[in-house]
């Protein structure tokens, strides 16, 4: 008795690992959204370190790359975040939820701000997953409190910049704009060259991009937001 | 009693005509004050008939004798039995009619996209005249709404209404896309005067004390003398050189005392002194357009918000809140009509409101077949707009494209017309809906 149960579940193991395994390719399909449906395009694999990762492109909607979030691969199912993909994203939650049916596609649902549709993947070749560009490693003399302003439409802004490493042991921060309103944004993309840095804050699509000079102190570029560039100096405060 | 009986007849019928007469333009009547003499029900019982046109009925429904007119999109102005839903008869201009009507002696005046102001007749819909305009357009700006590319120059998609003509004294009173506000003789289609803003003139001109009282896109609110088309004062409200957002009067005027209340897309509903221009005080939105045009009544200022989908009720004399602000779910264009102690508030999501007048509290709501549909995932669960699945870029025509797939679920544009209990309002879904 003993024998064959740790048989079946050796063999359960195994069934689920060919799943999981089966999971990595290129999926293509439609999310049947009443009236307009959306296409998916879907990568799946595994990373260096064995984890699971993908990326989704929504053609049509201008999405490439699109990180899945929250990513689950298990028991012949797979879910995953796409919040990256749409405006508001964060409160929309947009999620898809696939299982793997006999005939070697996936099926399941898209949810959308409390909607659901039928979508159905199929794989079409292997993955091609787009990796996030990953922060840099911030150094004594970029992390830290940075200050300074600009100005769009007559309208002055105070910027305060405030950058670290996080847990990852990568760069990202805080910014928070004061002009008419006060808007604090997360800062989810920091990259240091040679000479230039540049910051991201993907939720608002706000950029900031200058000439760094360590020993000065002083960030000297622009920030860019949609289609509006304005000349910003930031100088370390602390 | 019998000898009573002519006197008690005869104040009854005035007092029937002049409620009739007063929803026979834009707001009811020449103040824009946007009060109907007759109350709306307060519960909803049923859909008595619905009239279909060819195109969107952005235009808000006047009475005139029975009949219930409008223009539509499809570039029609109708006049339909308001018992019935039967058409009498339709009127062909040479383009859409996003403009509401007004009827006076006998003729219906609207604006169509053609340029023109049609004077029709108001028995038979017959052409009586019509006036040239240098011609309609939309506003437009350079990287409008932030869209791209920046140095584009984009038609404002949400530019969707007409200037409703005014008549008064024997002129009819508009604004055209060309940037003049008009004067002309009613009964010859003759220009009496123009006056010239800085910027399309979508709104309606409102009327008291021989001032004409309009707003601009060039973020004016003007008043002119009704004889002359003099300026007797310019009111300056927000501009935005960046992307023309905050900016510019969609908004009609409602005069009520000396006072001129009006929305303004700068985000803020203003309250204006009729005589000097001045600002009495003012209304922050956070940004969101006051496109919606005020009702005033019993001391109160009712009006609703684009963006942040508000109902406001505030004291007409300080700006103080009345009541606490109210949900609309989704952008409000359309203006409220008090109608006894009812306000409808008509709603872009393609639901009407009924609220109480005195504390606000949703009566019942009407939402359109394409509303209940919600196909496409126009709206959420909650009747919200759900922008991040509409909107996809800021490139190119993707905004408008959002913005038209806004519409698709029936959109109320418009400004309620209540009559002896029956609401009638149009609906981009291209009805016009009587309800009661």
């Amino acid at each position: 008795m003993a024998a064959k149960f740790f048989l079946s579940a050796l063999l359960f193991a195994s069934t689920n690992a060919g799943a999981a395994a089966d999971a990595a390719g290129r999926w293509e399909g439609v999310a049947e959204v009443p009236g307009h449906p959306l296409r998916v395009i879907v990568d799946l694999d595994r990373d260096a370190d064995g984890r699971w990762a993908g990326s989704a492109i929504l053609p049509g909607r201008g999405v490439k790359g699109a990180p899945l979030e929250s990513l689950v691969v298990a028991d012949g199912e797979v879910s995953f975040g796409l919040a990256g993909a749409f405006l508001g994203g964060e409160t929309l939650k947009p999620r898809l939820t696939l299982a793997r049916e006999p005939d070697g596609s996936m099926a399941g649902r898209f949810a959308l701000g409390g909607q659901e549709a039928g979508v159905r993947l199929r794989r079409s070749g292997p993955a091609q997953v787009d990796r996030p560009p990953a922060s840099s490693v911030l150094g004594a003399a970029l992390a830290g409190r940075w200050t300074g302003r600009y100005e769009l439409g007559g309208v002055a802004r105070q910027v305060t910049l405030t950058l670290a490493n996080g847990p990852d042991g990568r760069g990202g921060g805080q910014l928070v704009i004061v002009g008419k309103r006060t808007t604090t944004l997360q800062v989810d993309e920091v990259t240091q060259g040679r000479e230039f840095v540049t910051l991201r804050a993907g939720a608002a699509d706000f950029r900031i991009e200058g000439r760094f000079s360590p020993d000065a102190g002083v960030i000297d570029g622009a920030m860019a937001q949609g289609p509006f560039e304005a000349p910003l100096v930031l100088r370390k405060s602390s | 009693m019998i000898a009573l009986r002519p006197i008690v007849l005869g104040a009854l019928l005035a007092l029937a005509s002049s409620s009739l007469l007063a929803q026979a333009m834009y707001r009811g009547d020449a103040a824009h004050r946007g009060v109907s003499a007759d109350a709306a029900p307060r519960e909803f019982h049923r859909v008595r008939w619905t009239f279909p046109t060819g195109g969107r009925v952005v235009s808000s429904p006047v009475w005139s004798g029975g009949l219930v007119l409008f223009g539509s999109d499809d570039g029609h102005v109708y006049a339909v039995d308001a018992a019935t839903g039967q058409q009498r008869w339709m009127a062909r201009t040479g383009g859409p009619v996003p403009s509401t009507p007004a009827v006076a002696d006998g003729r219906v005046f609207a604006v169509s996209y053609d340029g023109r102001l049609w004077a029709l007749d108001a028995r038979t819909g017959e052409v009586l005249w019509k006036f040239a305009t240098e011609g309609e357009r939309r506003f437009e700006a350079r990287g409008l709404h932030g869209m791209q590319p920046r140095t584009q120059t984009f038609a404002d998609m949400y530019d969707v209404y007409l200037s409703s003509p005014l008549v008064v004294g024997g002129k009819v009173f508009f604004g055209s896309g060309d940037g003049h506000v008009y004067a002309v003789d009613a009964a010859t289609g003759r220009l009496a005067w123009k006056f010239a803003t800085g910027d399309v003139v979508h709104a309606s001109p409102a009327f008291a004390e021989g001032l004409v009282v309009v707003g601009s896109w060039d973020g004016r609110l003007y008043a002119l003398d009704a004889a002359t088309g003099a300026q007797r004062w310019a009111f300056q409200a927000g501009v935005d050189p960046l992307i023309h957002n905050q900016q510019g009067f969609q908004s009609s005027p409602a005069i009520a005392g000396d006072t001129v209340y009006v929305g303004c897309r700068d985000g803020h509903l203003y309250a204006i002194g009729l005589h000097d221009g001045a600002q009495k005080w003012a209304i922050d939105t956070e940004g969101s357009w006051v496109n919606s045009s005020p009702a005033v009544a019993q001391g109160r200022v009712y009006f609703a918000t684009a963006d942040t989908a508000r109902y406001h009720v505030v004291d007409a004399a300080t700006g103080q809140p009345a009541q606490a602000p109210g949900s609309t779910q989704a952008y409000v264009f359309g203006s409220p009509t008090v109608a006894g102690d009812t306000v409808l508030v008509p709603v872009l999501n393609g639901s009407l409101q009924a609220r109480d007048r005195d504390d606000g509290r949703l009566l019942w709501t009407f939402r359109t077949e394409a509303a209940r549909a919600n196909r496409d995932w126009v709206l959420a669960p909650d009747g919200r707009f759900n922008a991040g699945w509409l909107f996809t870029s800021s490139w190119g025509d993707a905004t408008a494209d959002g913005a038209r797939r806004q519409q698709s679920v029936g959109s109320f544009f418009g400004t309620p017309l209540v009559v002896a209990g029956t609401v009638y309002i149009g609906s981009a879904d291209s009805n016009v809906y009587a309800l009661e």
